[in-house]
C-alpha cells in the first residue's frame, strides 16, 4: 500500500498502528486483567523521551530507538505498578493517574527537556541498507513491530497466565483462595503493558521527530481508553480497530468541524449503551449467520 | 459565510456585468489561475479558541478588502483545529502540506505547536508565516529559509523592557510568570538590559502551567520582599487572575506592576476592570495607536465583527497582508519557491502598528515600536495608553544562518 497511495493517507495508517500498538498493551490491562489504568500514558511518553534523547545524544541505533525506551518503561512501570496494583477501582485510576500527571509536571517544567515545548529534531535509527526516512521503509519498520508487539500479546492472553488474568478480572479472591498469587500476576501484566506501551511511545517519537509533554498528559491516558473501549475490551483487534476510527475521526471530521469531540462523545455513548462489545463485536455479529 | 460589504458587493457587481459583457465562456479570470489555498493551523476549540478566532478575523479583514481575490487568484482559506495539542497540530500541519498542497501554511498560537511542526514544514519546503507562537528559537538556532513570522519573538516585547523600568520605574525587582518555555524566554528578555541598567532581581518565581488558580503563596512571598517593581507575564485567564489577586492583596501601592503586553491586552482588560489601572507594560502594538492604518484598521474591525480588535487581530491582519503584496509581487505566481520566498522576504507595509517589515536575518519581523503603555481609563474605559517607544526592535537571531 505505501507505494500506491500518497503520502499522507499512509502517515495516518502508520499513526494508527503505533497507536494500535498503545491501545493494545492498554487492553492487557483493561480487558484482561480488569485493572483501569488511566496512568498509562506514563510509559507511552517516557518511551518517547527515553528514544529521543538516546537518539539525540546518544547513537542513532535500533537500541537507542526501541530497546532502551522499553526498558526503561518496564523499569518505571515496575515501580509505579509495585505500588499501585495494592488498591483496585477508582484507587487504582486515581493513584495511576497521579503518577502520569508527577512525569507530566516534571517533563513540562524541566528547561533540558525543552520544558511545555518538548524536545525537536529526533532523528530515525540508521540501519544497514535501509534508509527510514523514506515513507515506504519507516512504514514497513512501524509495520514489523506492530506484529512483534500483536503477537507477542496475543501468545500471551492465550498463555494460561492469560487465563489466570481473566480469572483475576472475574474474581480476584477466588483466584487468591484457589492460591495464585494475585498480585504477582497483576504486576507482570501491568510492567508487561508497560514495556509494550514504551515501544508505542519510542515509535511515535520517532515517526513525528519530536517528543512533548502532551504525550504523558492524563487525555493520552484517555484517548487510549477510548480507542479500546471504542473497538472492544479483550480482543487485542478491536483496540486497533478503535485506534483507526478515533484518528480517522479526528483527522477527517475535524477538517469540516471543530465540534468532533461531540461526534466522537455521541459515539463513545452509543458504543457503551447499545455495542458493549465494541466495532469487533459488531463486525463479528455480522459475519455470523443468523440462526 | 463572508458578510456582504458594500465594497465586495460592488466588486461582484462589477465582475458580474464584465463578464455578462464578455459572454460565455465566463469564468475567464477565474479559470486561467487554480485558487490560492491558505492553510490554517490554529486552535479553534480548547484554551487559544479565542486566539485562533482574533488571527483569523484579522485575516479575513484584508482579503474582505481584496476581494477574495489576489493577483488574479481566488483565496480560499483551510482551516484546520490543531486543539492546541503538538500531535495534532503536527497531524493537520502534515495534511494541509502532502493532501492539500496548499500554497501558505498560517499559524500556530502555541509554542508547543510552532517547535513540532517546524522540521515537517522545513523539510517539505513549505512556506509558513507564523501569527503568534513567539519561542525565540524559530528565529535563532532553528529558523528556517521556509518561515517568516509576522507576530512576535518572545524576546521583543520584554527586551526594550528591562533599561526602561530601571530608568523610570525602579531598580529593585521581582519577577514572576508561568513555569513553561514562554515564561522563561520572557524573563530573559527582560533582565538581558534590567541587569545592565543597574537593575536588580531580588527574586524570581514561576507559577505552575497551565493551571494555576491562586498565587497567594507567592503574592505573600512578594509583600514581604516588598519589592520596587513586580515584573510578570501572564496571559489570558491567568492574567486577569493574578493582575486582580495583586490589587487584592493591597500590593498596587507598594510595588509597580509592570510586565509584558499580554498582562493588559484587550482580550482581558475588560475582566481585569480598575485593578489593572496604572499598570505598564511592553507591546508592539495598543488599540489607541494614532496612524491612519489603524484608525481604518480599527473602525472596519469594529464594523465588521462587532469589537474592539487586539494584538492578536493585528497579527492575523499582518499575516494575511504578507501574503497579499508578495502574491501581488511576483504576479500570482506561486510555483516558483525561491521567488515567492525572496518575495515574501521583501514584503513591506502599513500596518496598524507602525512600518511592517521582516529582518532578512532572521525572517523574523522588526517590531517599527515596542510602545511602553500605561492603563488608564479613557472616555470611561480601560485602555493601553502609549507612554513611550522603542523603535526598531529587531530580534538579536543568536545562531540563525540564514544570509541575510
Amino acid at each position: 500500500m505505501p507505494w500506491v497511495a500518497g503520502t499522507y493517507p499512509v502517515k495516518l495508517a502508520q499513526e494508527i498502528l503505533i497507536w494500535g500498538i498503545f491501545a493494545m498493551s492498554l487492553d492487557l490491562l483493561v480487558g484482561y486483567a480488569g485493572m483501569i489504568s488511566f496512568g498509562h500514558s506514563a510509559f507511552f511518553g517516557l518511551g518517547g523521551y527515553v528514544a529521543a534523547l538516546c537518539l539525540k545524544h546518544w547513537s542513532p541505533s535500533l537500541a537507542s530507538a526501541v530497546l532502551l525506551p522499553a526498558v526503561a518503561a518496564g523499569v518505571a512501570g515496575l515501580v509505579i505498578g509495585y505500588l499501585s496494583i495494592r488498591v483496585s477501582g477508582v484507587y487504582f485510576i486515581m493513584l495511576t493517574l497521579a503518577f502520569s500527571q508527577m512525569l507530566y509536571a516534571a517533563a513540562f517544567s524541566t528547561e533540558w527537556l525543552g520544558s511545555s515545548d518538548g524536545l525537536p529534531g529526533v532523528p530515525r535509527p540508521s540501519l544497514p541498507g535501509v534508509d527510514l526516512n523514506l515513507t515506504p521503509a519507516f512504514h514497513l519498520y512501524v509495520m514489523v513491530f506492530f506484529a512483534l508487539a500483536g503477537v507477542a500479546l496475543d501468545r500471551i492472553v492465550r498463555s494460561p497466565f492469560g487465563r489466570v488474568l481473566r480469572g483475576i478480572d472475574d474474581n480476584a479472591h477466588r483466584m487468591a483462595a484457589v492460591g495464585y498469587a494475585v498480585n504477582r500476576f497483576k504486576l507482570v501484566a501491568f510492567v508487561v503493558a508497560a514495556v509494550i506501551a514504551g515501544l508505542a511511545g519510542s515509535l511515535y517519537a520517532q515517526f513525528n521527530g519530536y517528543v512533548s509533554p502532551e504525550m504523558l498528559f492524563w487525555t493520552t491516558s484517555g484517548e487510549a481508553l477510548l480507542m479500546v473501549i471504542i473497538g472492544g475490551t479483550r480482543t487485542l483487534a478491536g483496540p486497533v480497530l478503535g485506534a483507526a476510527a478515533f484518528i480517522g475521526l479526528q483527522s477527517l471530521v475535524s477538517s469540516y468541524t471543530e465540534r468532533w469531540m461531540l461526534i466522537l462523545g455521541a459515539v463513545f455513548i452509543g458504543f457503551v449503551l447499545w455495542a458493549p462489545a465494541g466495532l469487533l463485536g459488531l463486525v463479528q455479529e455480522g459475519a455470523e449467520p443468523r440462526a | 459565510m463572508e458578510r456582504l460589504t458594500r465594497r465586495r458587493f460592488l466588486g461582484g457587481a462589477g465582475a458580474a456585468a464584465a463578464t455578462a459583457a464578455l459572454g460565455p465562456p465566463a469564468r475567464r479570470a477565474s479559470a486561467q489561475a487554480k485558487p490560492l489555498k491558505i492553510g490554517l493551523v490554529l486552535p479553534y476549540s480548547n484554551v487559544y479558541a479565542v486566539l485562533g478566532e482574533s488571527i483569523t478575523e484579522g485575516m479575513r479583514l484584508v482579503f474582505e478588502r481584496e476581494s477574495w481575490t489576489v493577483a488574479g487568484r481566488k483565496v480560499e482559506l483551510l482551516r484546520e483545529d490543531d486543539e492546541v495539542s503538538p500531535q495534532v497540530g503536527l497531524r493537520k500541519t502534515k495534511k494541509l502540506i502532502e493532501s492539500d498542497a496548499v500554497d501558505f501554511l498560517v499559524g500556530p498560537v502555541s509554542s508547543g505547536v510552532l517547535a513540532a511542526i517546524r522540521d515537517t514544514v522545513h523539510q517539505a519546503r513549505q512556506i509558513l508565516i507564523v501569527a503568534n507562537a513567539g519561542n525565540d528559537e524559530i528565529s535563532r538556532e532553528r529558523c528556517s529559509k521556509y518561515i517568516f513570522r509576522a507576530s512576535f519573538s518572545n524576546w521583543q516585547p520584554n527586551w526594550p523592557m528591562g533599561a526602561w523600568v530601571a530608568a523610570h520605574v525602579g531598580k529593585e525587582a521581582h519577577l514572576i510568570a508561568p513555569k513553561y518555555s514562554a515564561g522563561f524566554d520572557m524573563m530573559k528578555a527582560f533582565k538581558e538590559t534590567f541587569v545592565p541598567a543597574g537593575g536588580r532581581v531580588v527574586g524570581e518565581d514561576y507559577t505552575p502551567f497551565p493551571v494555576n488558580e491562586d498565587f497567594a503563596p507567592f503574592l505573600t512571598k512578594i509583600n514581604q520582599a516588598a519589592p520596587r517593581v513586580v515584573y510578570a507575564f501572564f496571559s489570558g485567564s491567568q492574567a486577569v487572575r493574578f493582575v486582580r489577586q495583586y490589587d487584592e492583596f493591597g500590593l498596587r501601592a507598594r510595588s509597580k506592576l509592570c510586565g509584558a503586553g499580554f498582562l493588559t491586552e484587550t482580550d482581558v482588560l475588560p475582566a481585569e476592570g480598575k485593578s489593572a489601572l496604572g499598570i505598564i507594560t511592553g507591546h508592539f502594538y495598543s488599540t489607541l495607536l494614532d496612524n491612519p492604518t489603524n484608525r481604518q484598521f480599527v473602525r472596519e474591525f469594529r464594523e465588521t465583527f462587532k469589537k474592539t480588535p487586539d494584538g492578536f487581530a493585528v497579527q492575523g491582519y499582518d499575516t494575511a497582508q504578507t501574503i497579499v503584496h508578495a502574491l501581488k509581487a511576483t504576479g500570482g505566481d506561486t510555483q516558483n519557491k525561491d521567488r515567492l520566498i525572496e518575495a515574501v522576504r521583501r514584503v513591506e507595509f502599513d500596518s496598524p502598528r507602525g512600518r511592517f517589515r521582516f529582518d532578512p536575518k532572521t525572517q523574523n519581523v522588526i517590531q517599527p515600536f515596542i510602545y511602553i503603555r500605561e492603563v488608564r481609563e479613557v472616555g470611561g474605559e480601560l485602555a493601553n495608553v502609549v507612554i513611550d517607544q522603542v523603535a526598531n526592535v529587531k530580534d538579536p537571531g543568536t545562531g540563525c544562518t540564514l544570509p541575510g
